[in-house]
């Protein structure tokens, strides 16, 4: 997905933005790690935000898409690795994040 | 003032009595300090005296000795009933607000108690609801079970008989106190005993589900009943049990038994008798080798044997050395050796299955992988596969890992998925079973992503010419019955799709019964 969007001189980066306005540039091929965001951005559907790259959660404050955005590269900088670290998560955080996950499906 | 509360009546002492009317010079005497601030009085109550303000009456009316006050209220008992139930609501209002642990409060608890009382006041789905009121109902029957717990915590009875008390639940409260036991010793000179105990629980014909995680923790756990259940999975927290002697899981509905259980085999153990028959028992349904007679390898395969000098049957061409059974030590008293495993089942992050065999109720076997089966992962997210842990597992982690756990569910808006709820209310299930880790790299999870299931030969070695299945240690003649009833399948769990079987050594029927003939 995100070599295919590369070729077609795609930015290397996505932008997230938050229900209060904070906006995340994280990696197109990291952020794909979402079922969702891969969809939103894939070329074919013409969806506004495959055009410009930058996707709007309506649902998602910032704490949360920061959170979210970490777990990006948290994954994507773990993803060869055999021992994983584990990510921790501030436990007022958890059932919001867990929400986004499912909304995200990450 | 004394209408509606009889004054007690002092018979002995008519001192005393003019003491109890001229209560408020005596008050300001006394030296000994209320227990509690009295409760506020505003100018604004419609009547200061008013008929429920009863607790200075009551505390005037107890002054003096006591063996002067009790025939007061002997006498005046049966009008004072209904006055002395009103009394007690005032309790909360004495309440300094300043909360102070005892030695004997578990602080979390209390605060679970605190969170319950909070959460009522929300509004909570109609499920939440409905769970808790069935917890209440289940109570009265587990109160007994506490109150013996207790019971025999107090006489050093290490026989913990649950046996037909009809309990469908059991929590980890109720299990935890017997962790403290501890034995009494006998009193004679010079003779010294262990303090630690043998415990021995039996929760044999009960309908019990479930198992809470406390009861893994027992380190002194050496009789273990918990037949004539209705047992469809055990926890893996089964294999923690390691000073275990006995266990019994026979008449259960049990699928497959957790791959843990295989640590009760080490060489470190000490199991002795295991009862897993009769259970609804996966099978394993083995191809016909299409080289040889099909019928012929069929019917081998069925009754166990193809030629009765061998001590081992053959199973059939499918049979590998997996790498696990090689790692480790086995105790020489059974024979514990791999045979084959399914297909493995991947799982989206929140428990559906994308691919692989279908692990249903109705179904008694199930096909077995191909020795030289490596394991395809259906399409990846993304570009790559990765062993860190989904967005949702994490997220699930850090639900779990809080106090409130059972009440979030209740605080999730109205209109969310479903699924989040069944994932927070499984997440409970597995806290309070014990968790569980992955059978491949150990890491801790709560929604698996691969599983599949393997078949091990698990049999008691009786000496050196024969053994005799698990099924009936007993029995040297082996039948048809014992020879399948030795395949017990082993649930195994991975926690990412990259957490597969390896790669077993290839050998065929023969060798491999040769080679681990060798190792015994």
């Amino acid at each position: 997905m995100a070599s295919s969007s590369q070729n077609q001189g795609l930015s290397k980066y996505v932008t997230l933005i938050s229900l209060d306005g904070f906006e995340f540039v994280v990696l197109r091929e990291a952020a794909c790690i979402s079922k969702a965001i891969a969809k939103m951005l894939n070329t074919q559907s013409n969806f506004m935000e495959a055009k410009d790259g930058r996707c709007v959660f309506g649902e998602i404050n910032g704490i949360v898409l920061e959170k979210v955005a970490e777990y990006f590269y948290y994954n994507y900088k773990n993803r060869n690795k055999e021992d994983v670290p584990d990510m921790e998560i501030p436990p007022e955080l958890c059932l919001e994040l867990l929400m986004a996950a499912d909304y995200l499906d990450t | 003032m004394a209408d509606d509360l009889p004054l007690p009546q002092l018979r002995s002492d008519p001192t005393t009595e003019s003491f109890t009317k001229n209560a408020a010079r005596k008050r300001a005497r006394l030296s000994s300090p209320p227990v509690s601030s009295d409760p506020a009085l505003f100018s604004s109550d419609d009547d200061p005296s008013a008929d429920n303000y009863t607790q200075e009456r009551r505390k005037k009316k107890y002054r003096g000795p006591w063996y002067h006050q009790r025939p007061a209220s002997d006498a005046g008992q049966d009008s004072e009933d209904a006055p002395e139930k009103k009394r007690r609501t005032f309790e909360r209002q004495f309440d300094s607000g300043v909360f102070m642990g005892s030695d004997g409060t578990d602080v979390d608890e209390v605060l679970e108690e605190l969170e319950s009382r909070n959460a009522s006041t929300l509004p909570l789905p109609l499920s939440h609801s409905h769970r808790t009121q069935a917890g209440h109902r289940v109570a009265t029957t587990e109160e007994v079970v506490k109150s013996q717990i207790h019971g025999c915590l107090e006489e050093g009875n290490e026989n913990i008989d649950f046996s037909s008390r009809g309990l469908k639940r059991l929590s980890n409260a109720t299990i935890r106190p017997l962790a403290t036991f501890a034995r009494v010793p006998p009193v004679i000179e010079g003779v010294y005993t262990r303090l630690e105990p043998k415990l021995k629980v039996f929760l044999a014909s009960n309908d019990l589900t479930s198992l809470p995680g406390e009861i893994f923790k027992l380190d002194h756990l050496i009789v273990l009943s918990l037949r004539g259940n209705q047992f469809e999975e055990l926890p893996p927290g089964i294999g923690k049990l390691s000073s275990l002697k006995e266990l019994n899981l026979s008449q259960n509905s049990l699928r497959c038994l957790p791959f843990e259980i295989l640590e009760l085999f080490s060489d470190t153990s000490r199991l002795n008798s295991l009862n897993l028959h009769p259970n609804p028992f996966y099978q394993p349904e083995v191809p016909p080798n299409p080289e040889d007679d099909r019928q012929e390898e069929e019917s081998q395969y069925k009754i166990g044997l193809g030629n009765r000098g061998r001590t081992r049957p053959r199973r059939g061409a499918v049979c590998g050395v997996s790498p696990v059974q090689r790692r480790r030590s086995w105790h020489s008293q059974w024979s514990v050796t791999y045979q084959v495993r399914t297909e493995v089942r991947y799982l989206d992050i929140n428990g559906t299955r994308l691919k692989g065999p279908d692990f249903s109720k109705d179904t008694a076997r199930i096909p077995v992988a191909d020795v030289n089966d490596t394991p395809q992962a259906p399409t990846s997210r993304g570009d790559y596969k990765s062993r860190a842990p989904s967005l949702l597992e994490v997220a699930l982690n850090a639900c779990s890992r809080t106090s409130q756990l059972p009440l979030l569910p209740s605080y999730l808006p109205e209109d969310s998925p479903p699924v989040l709820i069944d994932l927070l209310t499984f997440a409970v299930s597995k806290k309070d079973s014990g968790g569980s880790k992955c059978t491949t790299c150990g890491r801790n999870f709560i929604v698996p992503r691969t599983e599949w299931i393997e078949w091990w030969e698990i049999a008691k070695v009786l000496d050196r010419n024969g053994m005799a299945s698990a099924a009936s240690p007993l029995r040297q003649m082996e039948n048809e019955r014992d020879v399948l009833e030795s395949m017990v399948p082993l649930m195994r769990r991975g926690c990412s799709w990259l957490c597969v079987p390896e790669p077993v050594t290839v050998v065929n029927g023969s060798a491999a019964a040769d080679e681990t003939e060798l190792a015994d």
